[in-house]
């Protein structure tokens, strides 16, 4: 960790990244310290922010893997034949198993009258003992490029500057006339912009995979991002008020809706706000443009997430003010911001405050806090539980347009309801260093009448294995094949993933990592996670289906050949 | 000899290396390595040699061994969750247990999966441990014989070592019960046959065993070890039984043999018991209408947490319904549930409240016995106190007395800065021998009585206070029973319970009435003070000396030790040799004027100035320490002033109320401000004027929670606090008195296109004409014209209307008259709606002041006021008639003089004190008597009513001879407040992640376990200190 803090600095000192010139990323691997992962939807696509953090090459890159592919190479668990179609259970009762039985279905190897398991392995090979201790898991990496066992994982990317730190997605209201249904935002630090990269997740065109597009393809552009999708540098056009994005910018979310952006910068104690437009083709009535800065924070920004807005506020009618809370690192506290459209205002001048903060008492020391994450689980399956219940529709719910009458029934028992539903907390998860901590808390209770007040407290501190950075929330799968959730708490310098049962409110258990895991994506429809480990540049693909008594919480595959830094070879 | 050889060859390499490598280096580096690493849950064994062999478990009261040489030790068995461990540490010579020295680092005693809880037997012959990494869940049974390095012979530990079971779902808190001998003294194997005998030899007892565990014959309760597991997912409680387990093939991880299942009630209890409220909580003047509490929902399972146990009952706390299930276990093979404790939320009653650690008295020598358990979705985590001695029928959360005059007390809570992470009591004494019986009885409390005899000193005697302070009952010393909190943050709290040395821990001066008086004192059985010297009269001397002995510590309150309260670290005391423990002044309160005051004179400034405390017995003369000096009225050396009209002091002063020493925080600093903010400045205020009604608009302003008063608001604190009984006067003073919108911001800047949009075509010239510049421009105070009086409060918004002065007529500016022939008497016009809301056309900044009024403005972040949001009526701000609040308080008021003094013919030549106006209500008062001499005001007049008290300050304000001007202060800091007695694990280190806190009673010490960086620690229940070689990790 202290090796690549120095790394950073040292090229930060230089004079940043390379515009450019240099060597083009490499296009026989896809991952290349990666730092970011994102998900669509529908858990078809895993997006992978690449931050070519040695500066090796001229950009860094962003990937775009085929999730069905990907799942298509993985093991497939099971405990008798039956539920191997065709192929041999791989355990210990098996006539012929492998000496270490794997738990998967294996290919038949021998003949129907004299099974022989095959290897567990069929896209690799296995890892002798000394690799799995730098790589856990039983099987070598696969290749994403190779079509061997089907298409490649690997569909397409472009290039991003250098330093990414960050990916988020959001999917489009409604898709535009190119076909995009969602967009990347990526913060990148290297130029100080937000990278912003349409995306397709259907093929609706006859082309072979889905496009990224972020104007890459336009003249001398090289395959990068064109200038009008890096965001947050062009004062004249963006805003009213002369602002360009902070430097060193980190953290980011967006609320639900994709159309407020937050960006932490933590060497300037401020984050930065951008109004996202879902329009099309080029021009500032499409895509995000900087608006505000919330400067003079009390430490160093870090992790940054938006608290979802109930649909109580929204059939109540009270103005959408998106509310982001943000982790510091130098103060022992979390920061509340409220994001103020100020539409009424001549012209429209959006602004952000700190109304509010929480003091985190909860350790002896509270300060550097990392990574954080909400968990709004109950809360939104109260509310579809409502609007099932009641016959109200997602439009309805969702912005309060082509709703019933107010007097109506149905429509009145959906509004208690959900303002009944918003008293559900919302779980709240940040990471905290010193001590290595997650700490666990809840939003207070919703005023629902008046206005939502969501900063947190905290309930109890975990404990981590050292240098703890990101946490997120996903759903795991029960023995009972039901979903559940629970937080993924990162601790870098350990590799450890540590499970925290949010029901239980207690650990159930540790994933094993490989060097630097840095981000983590949550499949809950598929029951797995996938981990971009920065220090080798690889995925490892995790898996969280507790009815797989040999696998849960365990890596089941590596995707793309693991890379040592170069100062490490 | 060749390994001898090679050592010392290695070492000389090393040592070789290090000269070199120092060579090289300016500064060494000291590498702290550890062994321990994410410690969670402990069990205590004792381990020692019997007659049956070597590290064998005792009952935990046969240690410490003070034999020379020591064959016993206490091992603390600790969990290793982050490495499905169990560690050891020797407690006796303070180090963690190498199980295995031949590998290098540690090596601890390996488990099949993830530790979770631990227990040990009552003879110590084993422990038991969950493991419950998914997939893997069950129990593993620890022999305590091999707890410990392998002996010659032994292979190493291992996961085939220890037997151990599988369960189908991941175990819960486990604990042992003794299923007691049939009546015919049989001791029964199994739940389901209770005539066959246990086995007194059973397999696990073989001494060909590695590790050999015989639980028939170990000490403690004759019967049965059986295992009482929680099985959260489930519902329920499993018994298992424990030596069956032992008696399984180490390594084996079969199925374990559940011989009972208690589920666990989930239903609503349906008894409809309440909690039965202290008097003082009982609303005399409104019906608090509370939302009835919400029904537990039809889906609710239980969920157990922990579990606390008795000779014969277990409470089990619940994470899924709201109860704290108590079961019977008599039988523990035929446990039953009773009726279970109630835990519920006197604040919040819609809430429903689980718990997620439950802990059990042990019994007070008076028979009291009282459980605790956590709230976990408190926020922060809070303690629940509940009464389960015999013979009491409550099964809900006690709801204390007394905490109407703690602002940040909730009276069925015992709550923290932090949340709570574990907790446990400590019961104990340090008996004196009986003059009399020789006998050293427990529980003897200590006597205060002065006629008790003291030649010789019975025990209860000698338990007093000593002259100095340190011996005898004093705040450190831990004689009785006491709660252990042990917060997240590394402090452990101490609770008071049953302090045996509490009668002796008060002020000398007594009070019989029930009625208590300003020091909290009442009901004393003694009409006398605790003196000894003349014994049956109180005997001061004055000046507050005491002539004779004390027989109790003479705080400045009777409330210094309170059952179910957090335990006070000091003294309530303020003298030079115990430094300040009472609440104190630090300096008399100063007086600072604005930048455009100049030139006022003392008897024209306001005057702040103490006044007497109201009694049972009648007025009693203020006193009030400042650093350690007791300041009073009169006293020589350090007067304290009282009367405004003395022009030869220009003092101020208050008292501090005495009756609770927890009203106060550590230190607090205090504002006094006229025409003070009573919330800060808020960025985000939009006018609206779109409904014929003008409104400030603020979403995140919760005006209400900040304490506004509006007209209405003001008017009731007229009528029911100042007594004024006419409505049309009521109503005059509440429309002068009732708060305002002061606009602090700025217009939009100079280039801001606005200027050029606007539709009303006004320019930033116009605005800065009409309102001024803003503070943050240079401007040395705001204009009158940014402000909007307040008519009407609600949470999100307020109905404004320009503030006019009180002899406002609007003629003047509707163009009705014409303009003056002087300018300078131009009458003021307010600026209308319309220039508000061009001039600040988005969202602005704005504050909210008291009028005509002083605002009491603390550093203690609790609130102070008594307004809140009324759902019933939109969430319009009113006055809260919770008694609760009823002492809470921020507005004074001034009292002016009247204008006839009854012992001077012109009251102007000898009051310092400005003139009563018609709208000032009760508060004016004659400053003379009939010899005419001047005073304060004293409690026997309507101004009486104006004498401001809060919980920490009493004084009243006197109008000087000019008008108060808005932002002149007075401030004072206040030190000496309430701290609570704690251990802070933080001393040592910050890198604290407290789980465990137990008492160990053999060595009457606090054990905590630490995930992060402090292990294993010891702290004595003496000093609440870790002190060397403690921590151990």
């Amino acid at each position: 960790m202290a090796a690549r803090a120095c790394l950073g600095f040292a090229f930060l000192l230089a004079g940043c990244f390379p515009s450019g010139a240099g060597v083009d990323p490499p296009s026989d691997r896809t991952v290349y310290f990666p730092v970011g992962l994102a998900l669509d939807p529908d858990a078809r696509h895993l997006y992978i922010a690449n931050s070519d953090f040695d500066l090796q090459y001229n950009a860094g890159t962003l990937e775009n893997w085929d999730l069905d592919a990907l799942r298509a190479r993985l093991p497939v668990s099971c405990t008798t034949d039956a539920d191997c179609n065709g192929e041999i259970c791989d355990v210990a009762s098996a006539p012929a198993h492998n000496p270490v039985p794997s738990g998967w279905c294996v290919a038949n190897v021998g003949t129907a009258d004299a099974p022989q398991a095959g290897t567990p392995c069929p896209y690799s090979r296995e890892l002798s003992a000394p690799e799995r201790q730098l790589y856990p898991g039983r099987c070598a990496s696969i290749n994403p490029q190779s079509t061997s066992g089907g298409a490649p994982i690997h569909l397409n990317s472009v290039r991003i500057g250098a330093f990414a730190t960050d990916l988020i997605y959001r999917a489009r209201p409604t898709p535009d006339a190119a076909g995009h249904t969602g967009r990347l935002f990526v913060p990148v630090r290297g130029d100080a912009t937000l990278h912003w990269i349409d995306v397709t997740s259907v093929e609706d065109d006859g082309s072979p995979s889905p496009r990224l597009d972020c104007g890459q393809d336009e003249p001398g552009t090289d395959g990068a991002c064109a200038a009008d999708h890096r965001r947050g540098n062009d004062p004249g056009a963006e805003n009213t008020r002369g602002l360009t994005m902070l430097p060193e910018p980190f953290g980011i979310d967006a609320n639900d809706s994709g159309e407020w952006v937050m960006v932490t910068n933590q060497a300037s104690f401020a984050t930065g706000i951008f109004q996202n437009l879902w329009g099309s083709g080029n021009g500032f009535d499409n895509g995000p443009s900087y608006q505000y800065t919330v400067a003079g924070l009390p430490g160093e920004p870090m992790g940054v997430v938006s608290v979802p807005r109930s649909r109580a506020a929204v059939a109540l009618g009270q103005p959408d003010l998106p509310e982001f809370l943000v982790s510091l690192r130098g103060s022992a506290e979390l920061e509340l911001l409220r994001v103020y459209p100020d539409a009424a205002s001549n012209p429209p001048r959006p602004y952000a405050k700190a109304p509010d903060s929480t003091v985190i008492l909860t350790n002896a020391n509270g300060t550097d806090s990392r990574g954080m994450a909400l968990d709004a689980s109950e809360r939104a399956a109260q509310e579809s539980a409502c609007a099932t219940r009641n016959g109200v529709s997602d439009e309805c719910a969702n912005s309060k347009t082509n709703c019933p009458a107010d007097d109506d029934p149905a429509y009145a028992a959906y509004v208690t309801c959900v303002q009944n539903a918003a008293a559900a907390p919302l779980g709240v998860y940040v990471t905290n260093r010193e001590p290595a901590s997650l700490l666990v808390g809840q939003t207070r209770e919703v005023i629902a009448d008046l206005a939502a007040y969501d900063v947190p407290t905290f309930q109890t501190s975990v404990p981590l294995d050292l240098g703890p950075a990101r946490v997120v929330t996903g759903d795991i799968t029960n023995t009972a094949g039901e979903r559940e959730p629970r937080a993924f708490a990162l601790s870098f310098d350990s590799r450890r993933v540590l499970i925290y049962d949010i029901a239980r409110t207690q650990i159930e258990g540790e994933i094993i990592t490989g060097r630097g895991p840095q981000a983590i994506a949550i499949d809950g429809a598929h029951a797995l996670a996938y981990v971009a480990h920065f220090i080798d540049s690889y995925i490892g693909v995790v898996d969280l289906d507790q009815r797989h008594t040999a696998t849960y919480g365990a890596m089941i595959a590596m995707i793309e050949r693991p890379a040592a830094p170069r100062a490490s070879k | 000899m060749r390994r001898f050889v090679s050592i010392l060859l290695a070492l000389l390499f090393v040592l070789a290396c290090g000269v070199a490598l120092d060579g090289c280096n300016q500064q060494s580096v000291t590498a702290t390595l550890r062994s321990l690493q994410s410690s969670t849950n402990v069990t205590f064994v004792c381990q020692g040699h019997t007659t049956t062999g070597f590290d064998q478990g005792m009952e935990l009261s046969e240690c410490p061994d003070y034999n020379t040489p020591q064959t016993r030790t206490m091992l603390a068995v600790v969990t290793q969750p982050s490495t499905n461990e169990l560690a050891i540490v020797d407690l006796a010579y303070q180090k963690v247990v190498d199980v295995n020295p031949g590998i290098p680092g540690y090596t601890f005693l390996r488990l099949p999966s993830r530790p979770g809880y631990i227990t040990t037997t009552p003879g110590g012959v084993a422990s038991f441990v969950g493991l419950t990494s998914p997939n893997k869940f069950g129990i593993s049974a620890i022999p305590s014989t091999c707890l410990g390095v392998s002996r010659p012979g032994q292979h190493e530990r291992d996961l085939t070592t220890f037997p151990a079971c599988t369960l189908p779902v991941a175990p819960g808190d486990i604990t042992v019960v003794v299923e007691p001998p049939a009546a015919d003294g049989t001791v029964a194997e199994t739940c389901a046959d209770p005539t066959t005998p246990e086995d007194p030899a059973p397999p696990a007892a073989d001494d060909a065993r590695e590790c050999p565990a015989n639980l028939t014959t170990e000490k403690g309760p004759p019967g049965r070890r059986k295992l009482v597991v929680a099985l959260p997912d489930m519902g329920e409680l499993a018994v298992i039984d424990a030596q069956s387990l032992l008696d399984r093939q180490p390594g084996s991880f079969d199925p374990c043999a559940i011989e009972e299942l208690l589920e666990l009630n989930s239903a609503p209890d349906s008894s409809g018991q309440a909690q039965v409220l202290p008097a003082d909580l009982q609303s005399k003047s409104c019906v608090i209408k509370r939302p009835p509490p919400v029904p537990v929902p039809a889906n609710a399972r239980s969920r157990p947490s922990r579990i606390a146990t008795t000779d014969n009952k277990l409470y089990v706390g619940d994470l899924g319904v709201p109860a704290v299930h108590v079961v019977d276990t008599t039988s523990v093979c035929r446990m039953s549930e009773l009726a279970p404790l109630l835990p519920m939320s006197f604040l919040t009653p819609t809430r429903m409240v689980t718990t997620s650690r439950v802990a059990v008295s042990p019994v007070t020598p008076a028979g009291k016995q009282y459980v605790y358990a956590v709230d976990p979705d408190d926020q922060p985590a809070s303690v629940m106190a509940f009464d389960v001695s015999p013979g009491v029928t409550d099964r809900t959360p006690i709801v204390r007395e007394g905490s109407s005059r703690q602002p940040d007390e909730i009276p069925d809570r015992i709550t923290f800065a932090a949340p709570v992470q574990d907790i446990d009591f400590a019961l104990r004494d340090l008996p004196y021998e009986d003059p009399v019986t020789g006998v050293a009885a427990s529980g003897v409390r200590c006597d205060p009585n002065p006629d008790a005899p003291t030649d010789p000193a019975s025990p209860g005697v000698q338990y007093r206070t000593s002259g100095d302070y340190t011996q005898g009952a004093r705040p450190a010393l831990l004689r009785g029973l006491f709660g252990l909190v042990m917060l997240t943050n590394g402090q452990i709290e101490v609770i008071d319970i049953d302090d045996f040395d509490a009668p002796c821990r008060r002020n000398y001066k007594t009070n019989p009435s029930a009625t208590e008086d300003f020091r909290g004192c009442k009901g004393d059985t003694i009409p006398y003070a605790y003196l000894t010297t003349s014994a049956g009269s109180e005997d001061t001397q004055g000046e507050g000396e005491i002539n004779g002995d004390r027989t109790v510590s003479n705080e400045v309150s009777c409330n210094m030790v309170e059952p179910h309260r957090p335990r006070a670290g000091a003294f309530g005391l303020s003298l030079p040799a115990l430094g300040i423990g009472a609440p104190t002044l630090r300096s008399l309160p100063q007086f600072t004027v604005p930048l455009s005051v100049t030139n006022l004179l003392p008897h024209d400034q306001p005057k702040l100035l103490a006044v007497p405390f109201a009694d049972p017995s009648g007025p009693q003369p203020p006193e009030v320490y400042v650093g350690t000096t007791l300041y009073q009225q009169g006293n020589s050396s350090a007067p304290l002033r009282v009367d405004p009209n003395d022009g030869d002091d220009d003092n101020s002063s208050i008292v501090l109320p005495l009756v609770e020493p927890r009203s106060y925080p550590a230190s607090e600093h205090v504002d006094l401000v006229y025409e003070g903010r009573v919330m800060g400045d808020k960025p985000s205020g939009f006018l609206d004027d779109s409904t014929g009604t003008t409104l400030v608009t603020d979403q995140t302003a919760f005006f209400c929670d900040n304490g506004v008063y509006d007209v209405d608001a003001m008017k009731d604190y007229a009528q029911t606090e100042l007594g004024i009984s006419d409505d049309t006067a009521a109503e005059a003073f509440a429309e002068a008195h009732a708060d305002y919108v002061q606009v602090t911001g700025d217009f939009p800047d100079i280039i801001d296109s606005y200027w050029s949009q606007n539709a009303a075509n006004v320019t930033r010239g116009y605005c800065i004409a009409k309102f001024g510049e803003p503070v943050s421009n240079g401007a040395t105070d705001l204009q009158a014209t940014r402000d909007l009086s307040i008519v009407n409060a609600f949470q999100d918004h307020l109905e404004v209307t320009p503030r006019v002065p009180l002899d406002f007529d609007p003629t003047d500016c509707d163009g009705s008259k014409p303009p003056p022939a002087d300018p300078t008497m131009k009458p003021y016009c307010p600026p209308t709606i319309d220039d508000f809301t061009n001039c600040f056309p988005a969202g602005m900044q704005y504050t909210v002041r008291g009028s005509r009024q002083w605002v009491v403005g603390s550093s203690n972040p609790a609130p102070t006021h008594d307004i809140i949001a009324d759902p019933a009526q939109s969430y319009k701000c009113v006055r809260d008639c919770d008694p609760r609040r009823q002492h809470f308080r921020s507005r004074v008021f001034e009292i002016g003089r009247s204008a006839k003094c009854v012992g001077a013919k012109n009251c102007d030549q000898i009051a310092a004190v400005g003139l009563a106006d018609t709208i000032d209500g009760p508060c004016s008062y004659d400053p003379t008597d009939q010899t005419g001499r001047t005073h304060g005001v004293t409690l026997d007049v309507p101004a009486s009513a104006c004498i401001f008290e809060n919980l920490t300050a009493r004084f009243a304000v006197y109008r000087g001879l000019q008008p108060s001007v808005r932002d002149m202060k007075f401030t004072w800091d206040t030190t000496g407040g309430f701290y609570p007695l704690a251990a802070p694990l933080s001393a040592v280190s910050t890198a604290t992640l407290p789980q465990t806190v137990r008492y160990i009673s053999e060595y009457q010490s606090i054990a905590v376990i630490d995930a992060s960086s402090l292990g294993v620690s010891l702290l004595s229940l003496d000093t609440l200190r870790i002190e060397d070689p403690w921590p151990v990790y």
